[in-house]
């Protein structure tokens, strides 16, 4: 029965397009009909050829016919994606199923599944690549579904390791479909894309959490949990978007690790005012003749995080390097000092506060000083990067003195607050009194009255 | 008597505090929470005026619901006097409304919840049921509206129905003859000196422990509501409304055929119309009406019981 379902169709599709338009050759124009194949991973050159013969337009040839026969296919390997596809981003009738597969949809039976014709079922992986930079590198193309797409993936991906292997032809290297998916692409900025920063984590980790492929390349496989436990994941997972995951420093297409030359400029992307501050410290001279990285000796570039100030502690940051140092753990310890004393005003005050507004208490101007007061030590955070404490001393006495305002914001709220109680208890005390003396007069009234009976 | 005087007391203590409420308080969506917090924590008592406000509220309702029972254990509500009757349970249920729109003003977290559950209650009551918890909503779902029915509700529709409720409750009283109280002529005491001093002492220890809950008992004002954020599954009504509550979840989903809440919701609107109508329905006073009123008081604190754990 099916396949007399399928004859039909394809009929009733043939028909429909031959009526619809005896037109010119199908896809004269699409960016990746011409140029796609030959070579694949140096697209640059697609680009200049599209620019050449502009994509074409929308019009009813370009009705997506595939998709009549395919979409109803008992045969899931064929309706999947078709019915994928109509999900997707590139549901868009001037792209179709042939942007991809080529092949002349208006011929379904004979010259739709041609193969010299073009028609290609099954891209390999080099020709992936190929046809998606056949769109994806065409900047004129590309702006006319959405100007602010970037189109630089075909120039970065073969700088990559990742595109580098793929062009040494390792079976094993990820082309654009592995991570992107194939019929089923949607935008990065979807919580449904696979790509999209808050679930690109697990999509990296499908290949570089397994040991057995990792071991082929030397590479360690722990670097998505010590992500997990990292500063920057609690932020993006806790809401705050321009905290990075996997691709936020590795870059999507151009994924290198940065080297020890380079992992500074990363890091200060985001944070310039410690790259700053560690640039003018001892360390950083130092870093560079030993040939050391900028940030990572005392931050694990993964587990990214506030690194340990407690002296005591066994994680204490200096102690890393400098254990059996008397000189530089002096300065530690100053600096350990500073850091401690700030700190704890902050969680003082902000304890206090929280006490405060637990009893329902809101306090006017409390929440800014204390949000000035954050700030305060945050510049101080970031001023000890340069490790040397008589820079330390101006920040330090910014945070005192904003501890001071908010505390004395949060006193002034406390001491009203309990002036007001004493006046209920004076209030109380009155009360009971009265109740006192009525109960008095009651009883004697009481005592009066039986007194006169008897 | 007593009690009529504490009654009293408590509205007016009411009327005191809600309108020194009133003069802060903002109606609006938006800016109901923010007023709330700030009678609390800037006005100068601010929190006292609220604490008595509420702590009076709940007493007043407390003691209406122990001089019905009271009136039912002891068969005192039989002719002449039905409307002194019928009069108390309207002023009571007239002060549950008013303890459950209060519930609902400060409009945090907590009152979404309470505004939530308990106009969902109103719902079951048969016939009326959708009109009624339209009307309380101001729509079919919780919006802003919502908060400004009950805020109409709260201080004009329902002060109003208490007070000629009160009057005419009071009109009965003068006008029908005690019946049952038996005092002997040594226990006959005059007007004054003697209860009125008595009456002042129980009024002054009433205000007492207001006074006493405001200041000891710590009431956070809570989170502002937010509708997405409102946990519906663990929401409480107002005490009261407990044993109904615990009803309601512990039911199976059907009873009889019926859906369990219309059901348990037709059941109870049976029974308070049955407690409004008692002195036609038992003339005497019977000991059978005092037997039910024991049985139910311990199931409904069973129930509250059930419901808090």
């Amino acid at each position: 029965m099916p396949s007399i379902r399928v004859i039909f169709l394809a009929a009733a599709a043939t028909l429909a397009t031959q009526l619809a338009l005896a037109g010119p050759a199908v896809n004269p124009g699409h960016p990746a009909a011409g140029t796609a194949g030959q070579s694949a991973l140096h697209s640059a050159a697609t680009t200049k050829k599209a620019d050449e013969a502009p994509p074409r337009e929308v019009s009813e040839i370009d009705t997506n016919t595939c998709a009549t026969c395919h979409g109803s296919l008992p045969e899931t390997k064929y309706s999947t994606p078709a019915k994928q596809f109509v999900a997707s981003v590139h549901a868009d009738d001037r792209i179709g199923c042939v942007g991809c597969h080529k092949g002349d949809p208006r011929d379904p039976t004979v010259r739709a599944h041609d193969r010299e014709g073009g028609f290609t079922p099954r891209p390999s992986e080099e020709g992936i690549v190929a046809i998606c930079g056949g769109c994806h590198s065409n900047a004129p193309f590309i702006r006319r579904f959405n100007a602010r797409l970037r189109t630089d993936q075909g120039d970065l991906f073969p700088l990559s390791l990742h595109g580098k292997l793929a062009t040494s032809g390792d079976p094993n290297a990820p082309t654009c479909a592995t991570c992107h998916g194939t019929h089923d692409v949607v935008t990065v900025s979807s919580l449904l894309a696979p790509t999209n920063p808050r679930n690109v984590a697990n999509l990296c980790a499908r290949c570089h959490e397994n040991p057995e492929l990792m071991n082929k390349y030397g590479l360690p496989v722990n670097e998505k949990a010590k992500w997990q436990r990292s500063a920057h994941a609690r932020a993006l997972l806790g809401g705050n978007p321009q905290a990075p995951s996997c691709t936020g420093c590795h870059g999507p297409h151009s994924a290198t690790p940065p080297r020890a030359t380079t992992v500074g400029r990363v890091c200060g992307q985001c944070h310039p005012d410690q790259l700053e501050a560690f640039r003018q410290s001892p360390h950083s001279k130092a870093y560079r003749r030993l040939g050391l990285s900028e940030c990572v000796p005392c931050h694990d570039p993964h587990e990214a995080r506030r690194s340990s100030w407690d002296v005591n502690s066994s994680e204490f940051v200096c102690n890393r390097c400098h254990s059996k140092d008397a000189a530089q753990r002096q300065v530690a310890a100053e600096l350990s000092q500073m850091v401690s004393t700030a700190r704890g005003r902050l969680v003082r005050a902000k304890a206090r506060y929280d006490a405060l507004k637990a009893q329902g208490i809101n306090v006017h101007g409390a929440q800014y000083s204390l949000d000035q007061l954050d700030t305060e030590q945050q510049k101080l955070s970031i001023t000890l990067h340069s490790l040397n404490p008589s820079r330390l001393r101006g920040p330090l006495a910014a945070v005192m003195a904003a501890a001071d305002r908010s505390e004395n914001i949060i006193a002034a709220a406390q001491q009203e607050r309990q002036m007001r109680r004493r006046g209920y208890y004076v209030a109380l005390g009155l009360a009971i009194t009265l109740l006192g003396l009525l109960v008095a007069k009651a009883v004697q009234l009481t005592r009066q009255r039986s007194r006169s009976k008897a | 008597m007593y009690i009529g005087g504490v009654i009293l007391f408590l509205f007016a203590t009411q009327i005191a505090s809600g309108v020194l409420l009133l003069l802060h308080y903002q109606s609006s969506a938006e800016h109901a929470f923010e007023s709330v917090t700030r009678i609390a924590g800037e006005y100068p008592y601010g929190d006292l005026v609220r604490g008595v406000h509420f702590w009076s509220g709940q007493l007043l309702v407390a003691t209406l619901l122990f001089q019905l029972v009271l009136a039912m254990l002891r068969g005192t509500f039989t002719a002449p006097r039905e409307l002194v009757w019928v009069s108390g349970v309207l002023i009571t249920t007239v002060a549950a409304a008013f303890a459950f729109t209060g519930s609902v003003l400060p409009w945090t977290e907590d009152a979404y919840a309470q505004a939530r559950v308990g106009s969902q209650m109103a719902g079951y009551v048969p016939v009326i049921g959708g009109t009624l918890l339209r009307l309380l909503r101001g729509g079919d779902e919780i919006t802003s509206q919502t908060l400004q029915k009950v805020f109409g509700f709260h201080v004009a529709v329902l002060p109003a129905s208490f007070t000629l409720l009160l009057v005419l409750h009071f009109y009965t009283i003068r006008s029908a003859p005690r019946v049952t109280v038996n005092v002997t002529d040594d226990e006959k005491i005059p007007l004054y000196p003697d209860f009125f001093v008595r009456m002042a002492a129980v009024i002054v220890g009433v205000l007492v422990l207001v006074i006493s809950l405001a200041t000891f008992v710590a009431r956070p004002v809570g989170s502002a509501a937010d509708a997405t954020a409102a946990s519906l599954a663990s929401a409480r009504p107002t005490w009261f409304l407990l044993p109904v509550h615990a009803l309601l979840k512990s039911a199976p989903a059907t009873l009889l055929g019926v859906d369990s809440a219309r059901f348990i919701g037709g059941a109870l609107t049976g029974l308070y119309l049955l407690v409004a109508a008692l002195p036609f329905v038992d003339k005497r006073g019977s000991r059978v009406t005092s037997g039910i009123t024991c049985g139910a008081l311990v199931i409904a604190a069973l129930l509250m019981i059930h419901a808090l754990y």
